[in-house]
Parts: C-alpha cells; sequence; structure tokens
C-alpha cells in the first residue's frame, strides 16, 4: 500500500499560488497609465509580469513535488517513510512491522472528520512512536499494519 | 540598456530556471511510483513552462532594446 499525504497538506500552498498568478490579471489594466507615467513600454511591462509568472509556476511546481514524493510504503514486512524536504533533501527511513505494540489513529479535526484523513501513531517497545501524519485511508491502513505486524508475529513463533 | 547585457541577465535566468525544472523531472523520474494517477499534474506544470517561456522569449525580442 502507498500513502500520500491528504490533498489537504498542499490545497493551501495552491491557493496561495493561485492567488500569486492572479495578482498580474487584476493588475494588467494599469499598464497603459504606468506606460504613460513612468515611460516604461507595456512590452516591458508584460515581459517582467511573464518573468514573475514564469517564478511562481515554479515555486507552485516545487510545492507539488515536496507533496508528491512524501510517501509511505506499507509492505507486509516493514513501512518505508520517503520523505522529501525541498529539492535536494531526501530523507528515506525505515521501521519493521515486528516491532509494533499498538496501532493508534487519531482525527484531529472538523476538517479532518469531513475529509477524512487522520494521523497514524504507531507505538513500538522502549522506542520513540512512529507518526505517519495527515494520511488518507488512515482504517484502512492501520488494519493493514495490524494484520502484517501478527503475520510477521506468528512467523516469527 | 544595452540589448547584448539584457541577453546575458535573461540567458542567466533561463539557465537557473531550467536547471530547478530538470532537477524536479529527475526527481519524478527517480523516485515517483509507478503507474501514478496524478502524472497529468507533473505535465500540466510542464505544459504551462514552457508555455511562459516561449511566450517570453517572444517578448523579449520585441523589447524595445538599444
Amino acid at each position: 500500500m502507498v500513502l500520500h499525504r491528504h490533498w489537504i497538506a498542499i490545497i493551501w500552498k495552491f491557493l496561495f499560488s493561485i492567488i500569486l498568478l492572479i495578482l498580474p490579471i487584476l493588475a494588467a489594466p494599469y499598464f497603459p497609465a504606468v506606460e504613460s507615467a513612468t515611460g516604461i513600454s507595456q512590452i516591458a511591462l508584460w515581459f517582467f509580469t511573464l518573468i514573475y509568472l514564469m517564478v511562481v509556476t515554479l515555486i507552485a511546481f516545487l510545492f507539488w513535488i515536496d507533496y508528491y514524493l512524501d510517501i509511505w510504503i506499507i509492505t507486509s514486512e516493514r513501512i518505508i517513510d520517503v520523505e522529501q524536504k525541498g529539492l535536494f533533501n531526501r530523507s528515506v527511513s525505515e521501521f519493521m512491522l515486528d516491532r509494533v505494540q499498538d496501532v493508534t489513529v487519531e482525527i484531529p479535526n472538523f476538517t479532518a472528520t469531513v475529509l477524512k484523513y487522520g494521523n497514524i501513531i504507531i507505538q513500538t517497545a522502549g522506542e520513540q512512536s512512529f507518526r505517519i501524519e495527515q494520511a488518507p485511508q488512515v482504517y484502512e491502513a492501520k488494519n493493514l499494519i495490524l494484520d502484517y505486524s501478527k503475520k510477521v508475529a506468528d512467523v516469527r513463533i | 540598456m544595452s540589448f547584448i547585457l539584457a541577453l546575458v541577465l535573461y540567458i542567466l535566468f533561463l539557465a537557473v530556471y531550467w536547471f530547478s525544472v530538470l532537477s524536479i523531472l529527475w526527481h519524478v523520474k527517480e523516485y515517483a511510483t509507478p503507474h501514478d494517477s496524478s502524472k497529468w499534474i507533473i505535465w500540466t506544470f510542464l505544459g504551462a513552462i514552457i508555455f511562459l517561456n516561449i511566450t517570453s522569449l517572444a517578448l523579449f525580442f520585441s523589447l524595445p532594446l538599444s
């Protein structure tokens, strides 16, 4: 099972990018006035607007890739947590299912209840707990982790 | 501003820009899971970036530079 964060994790960043993309459209009707006041040609204003749009689009693309490459992979033996931090910083950690003691699902607020996402907290013997935050399909994931950890424990016995 | 100076600055900007875009695409190629249904978003971003790039290129050569 491959889990991405719920889309709520990126929606605010996307909305912010969309607002930044709309700003030049609102400013465009004033370009003739700017030209007559400052002498900067409209072509130059449009050129700089395009450069601005290119930069905002790239930033939104970076937001997306940061979200898209953050994944959890639940296999029959382990959970692999891949975290992309920016463009060139990436961490991959693995967590063996034979260490699982209990799994908690946390639905933290109203939005999480309505949009069906939550946090999964995995407790292990004497170690720091492992968290999967803002994950969709939390109950399916929790059941899968418990099933796999039980199978791993049965194989060991 | 002279045309040559503007051209150098613009080429530098495009070089940094495309380095970032190609880095993103390399990450997608290396790390994306197969059969992912959300790859169309990446193609949408790429389409928008190419369109903006071509338009800015056309506008650059229309700028009133000496």
